[in-house]
């Protein structure tokens, strides 16, 4: 993949806010550090996180074997980003 | 009893099937697609003599199992003042997900609409309602995974309220692509064959088939001069009101929903010779469900865990299980779960893992829906 | 448990109602407008405007949803919050949920289709796959309501909305619930908006089908409850004051034991204000509890001449026992503006014999 950690955490904060129809939520108000999941953060759930594997996987062609375990890498965008930059296909 | 799954064409060759403990996944779908998992199929060919040749797999599922349920009952014909109720669980029937239709809509704009003609000629119910001229109430549940139990549990109000004399209760599905491509999507769906309450488990297999029970009034038996077997002896239902998806984390309205079905039998949990569990191999289900059975039924409890066997059939699945548990009480023996193998950590309890012997008046079978429907069927077996 | 017999099956009381309709949500507005003749001309489905949809007691919890979740809760949720005071004190896990719906939500199902079609079978998304469940709309009344109780979802093409009454009633009378939330919902999507009209151009009852959607949600209560009509889909009179017709009626086959006439003195039909749909009889069961309400008669008449005998057309006989009719005979009577206390809710011929509903002002 031919993009900064910027870019591909730019990229990942509009995927957020454009497909998992959070009202009025918009790419810049989910900061770099913010929880996704659960409360006191974006307050994404299961449902959610199912919804950006398939996402990614679409996008990227990230395989994302077992969410569960992933768990570490779906936290926020600081640890998603890199995992996206190191493991996309496309 | 009428059933049919990849278990087996009939109950006595399901029975045959559990006996040997033989599993019937097949590798390839019955449909192209790209994607690659075990599915639990139905023989291809049905025999559907007319008026049961229907264009719906869904329906001439059903008709195998209806006719089967009624030869077995020995109902092949009905007085003409007896009133039948038909209470039929469903997924894939109910939805207007014709791929070929919709492919064409998106591609030209004017389909066939056969299609869509065939789809509001297939309501479950009131088409086996039809074949069989009877008349009474009908309904055609759609509850997602737990129809089939929620269908028994109202065909039984209706007879205690004096609508109908006699149901046809349970349910039927094909296997689809539609659904099978959303369990994917969510990430259930297991690549090998599935392996209930496993410690290894990682989803579920889509199964297709119909299990129907026929339950009568005790007037209408007594009337028939015949004796009696196994009751129907407890109903519970409840809602986790949770999450679309996801159970409740500690199973709140599963508890509620098994302790009403024990309530209305005025029994305690130690009464219950075995429970058919749910059972749908996915890591939330399990352990949710093998959690609240073990808090009210002790770890000891025999579970029956039939989904190795038949994978996961939707809306048939409360109709086939509750086959399973009646056949399990009047045998006085519950097959091994198929697919089990080791001790999960995060479940305290755990099925047979070979044919076990069962004693006793009561079972119970078990069905979680996603979107949070539970349901609970207790039967008796009389002396 | 209680166990009762068809013959003493208890009415129940209707103790609040609430809908999403084309005329917008606020009831009162609702009967002046069906006080007025509907419009002249309807050439057009009669779709909810996508403002009607939104609320912010459940916006953030529907985000997801499509619009059949969506006016299933707002309709649940007035006709709970219309129930006030009588259903205060119930406890969550006492209160059932039964939704009819013939198509489902059939909208979402197709933007899952599309997720098919575009990416393949592995790459379909899974939020339009739950949303695209028949059940949905009644998943989201319980979680966002907190209603514990038994839910269920009936689908049926003709009588789901009075199978759904009939279930309510059983379920009151053997007390597996202390409060049942009944209602219809149906969504007209593109896809279906786009065949419709092929569709209605080859049936008979074509040229006079409007398509309408909506929902519509009744709290019912054992009757013991004091409300505001008592609604029952086994009771049977001689006479009520008004028929309220689904019209036009799709053609299916009578019971073969003919109901005795039943006269009333007008019938109406609410079909030109909320449009046809498979389960658009809750939608005839609203407007009629208007006219209770009101005391007035609502909705478009059906037929005023002296006398005249309405007979159900038989399409298909029935092999056992031969045809059957279901008849009505209009009656009218001299004194044509006499209040409306009882209402009764039907098809012009019907698959089943227990499925029409009465409506009676209570104590009638």
């Amino acid at each position: 993949m031919n993009r900064t950690l910027d870019e591909v955490k730019c990229d990942l904060k509009r995927l957020l806010a454009e497909n998992l129809s959070l009202e009025d939520v918009k790419p810049q108000d989910i900061s770099d550090d913010m929880n996704l999941f659960g409360d006191g953060g974006l307050g994404l759930d299961s449902l959610d996180g199912v919804e950006i594997v398939v996402l990614l996987q679409r996008q990227y062609g990230l395989d994302v074997k077992d969410m569960q375990k992933s768990r570490d890498i779906f936290r926020c965008i600081n640890t998603l980003a890199p995992y996206l930059l190191a493991n996309a296909v496309k | 009893m009428g059933a049919i799954s990849a278990a087996g064409a009939d109950v006595p060759s399901t029975l045959k099937g559990f006996a040997q403990g033989s599993r019937n996944h097949c590798a390839t779908l019955p449909f192209v697609s790209n994607l690659h998992c075990p599915t639990f199929q139905a023989p291809r060919n049905l025999s559907c003599p007319a008026p049961w040749d229907h264009s719906s797999r869904t329906l001439q599922l059903a008709g195998v199992a209806v006719r089967e349920a009624l030869a077995d009952a020995g109902l092949t014909e009905f007085h003409p003042h007896v009133r039948v109720g038909v209470c039929l669980g469903t997924t894939v029937a109910s939805q207007l997900n014709s791929l070929p239709f919709y492919d064409a809509y998106r591609r030209m704009g004017e389909p066939s609409l056969q299609p869509v003609y065939d789809f509001l000629g297939a309501n479950l119910s009131q088409t086996v309602a039809e074949r069989l001229n009877l008349r009474g109430p009908r309904m055609t549940v759609v509850n997602a995974c737990s129809s089939g139990t929620d269908a028994l549990g109202i065909a039984a109000s209706w007879i205690r309220a004096g609508l109908c004399d006699v149901a046809i209760a349970g349910g039927a599905d094909e296997l689809n692509q539609v659904p099978l491509a959303g369990f994917w999507s969510l990430g259930v769906v297991s690549t090998r064959p599935c392996a209930p309450f496993d410690g290894n488990r990682c989803g579920l297999n889509l199964g297709e088939g119909a299990g129907v029970v026929v339950l009568e009034s005790a007037d209408h038996v007594q009337a028939r001069g015949i004796k009696p077997t196994i009751e129907f002896a407890g109903f519970g239902a409840g809602c986790d009101a949770y999450h679309i998806t996801a159970p409740h984390p500690q199973g709140r309205g599963l508890r509620g929903t098994i302790q009403s079905a024990l309530a209305q039998a005025d029994i305690t949990p130690a009464e219950v010779a075995f429970v058919n569990a749910h059972g749908t191999a996915t890591v939330d289900n399990d352990r949710v469900e093998g959690t609240v059975l073990a808090s009210i039924f002790g770890n000891g409890l025999p579970i029956l865990s039939t989904k190795g066997y038949t994978g996961h059939t939707l809306g048939a699945a409360g109709g086939l299980e509750a086959v399973f548990t009646v056949l399990g009480l009047r045998e006085e023996w519950i097959p091994g779960c198929a697919g089990f193998t080791t001790q999960a950590q995060d479940i305290p309890i755990a099925p047979v893992r070979q044919t076990t012997q069962v004693r006793g008046e009561y079972a119970l079978s078990t069905s979680l829906a996603f979107a949070g429907n539970n349901a609970a069927a207790l039967f008796r077996r009389w002396k | 448990m209680n166990f009762v017999s068809q013959d003493t099956l208890p009415s129940v009381s209707v103790l609040g109602f609430g809908a999403v309709t084309p005329m917008g949500r606020d009831l009162q507005l609702v009967a002046s407008l069906l006080g007025r003749p509907p419009a002249a001309r309807l050439d057009s489905p009669l779709r909810i405007a996508d403002e009607l949809l939104s609320d912010t007691r459940t916006d953030r919890a529907l985000r997801r949803a499509g619009r059949s979740p969506r006016m299933a809760v707002l309709a649940a949720i007035d006709a709970w919050d219309e129930a006030g005071l009588a259903c205060r004190d119930v406890a969550a896990d006492r209160v059932g949920v039964i939704v009819a719906s013939g198509l489902g939500p059939h909208e979402r199902t197709f933007k899952f289709l599309d997720g098919i079609l575009d990416c393949g079978d592995d790459s379909a998304l899974p939020t339009d796959f739950s949303h695209s469940v028949h059940n949905a709309a009644a998943a989201y009344i319980t979680a966002t309501l907190g209603f514990r109780g038994r839910s269920c979802t009936v689908a049926d093409f003709a009588v789901g909305f009075e199978q759904a009454v009939l279930l309510a009633q059983v379920w009151l009378a053997e007390g597996a619930c202390d409060r049942v939330v009944v209602g219809a919902v149906e969504e007209l999507g593109d896809v279906l908006l786009h065949v419709l009209p092929r569709m209605l151009a080859s049936a008979s009852i074509g040229a006079r089908t409007v398509p309408g959607e909506g929902a519509c949600f009744f709290t019912l209560g054992p009757s013991a409850v004091a409300g505001l009509a008592e609604l029952s889909a086994t009771a049977r009179r001689d006479a009520v004051d008004l028929f309220v017709m689904d019209e036009p009626a799709l053609p299916s086959i009578a019971s073969p034991e003919a109901s005795p006439p039943v006269r009333a003195r007008r019938a109406v039909t609410f079909s030109p204000y909320f449009g046809h749909s498979a389960t658009s009889s809750a939608f005839q069961t609203l407007g009629g509890l208007l006219c209770l309400r009101t005391g007035r008669v609502l909705g478009k008449d059906v037929h005023s001449a002296r006398g005249a005998r309405l007979t159900a057309c038989i399409k298909n006989p029935l092999p056992l026992g031969g045809e059957g009719v279901l008849k009505h005979a209009l009656v009218e009577t001299p004194n044509p503006t006499a209040s409306v206390d009882s209402v009764w809710v039907c098809k012009r011929s019907s698959r089943n014999e227990s499925l029409s509903l009465l409506l009676t002002r209570p104590g009638i």
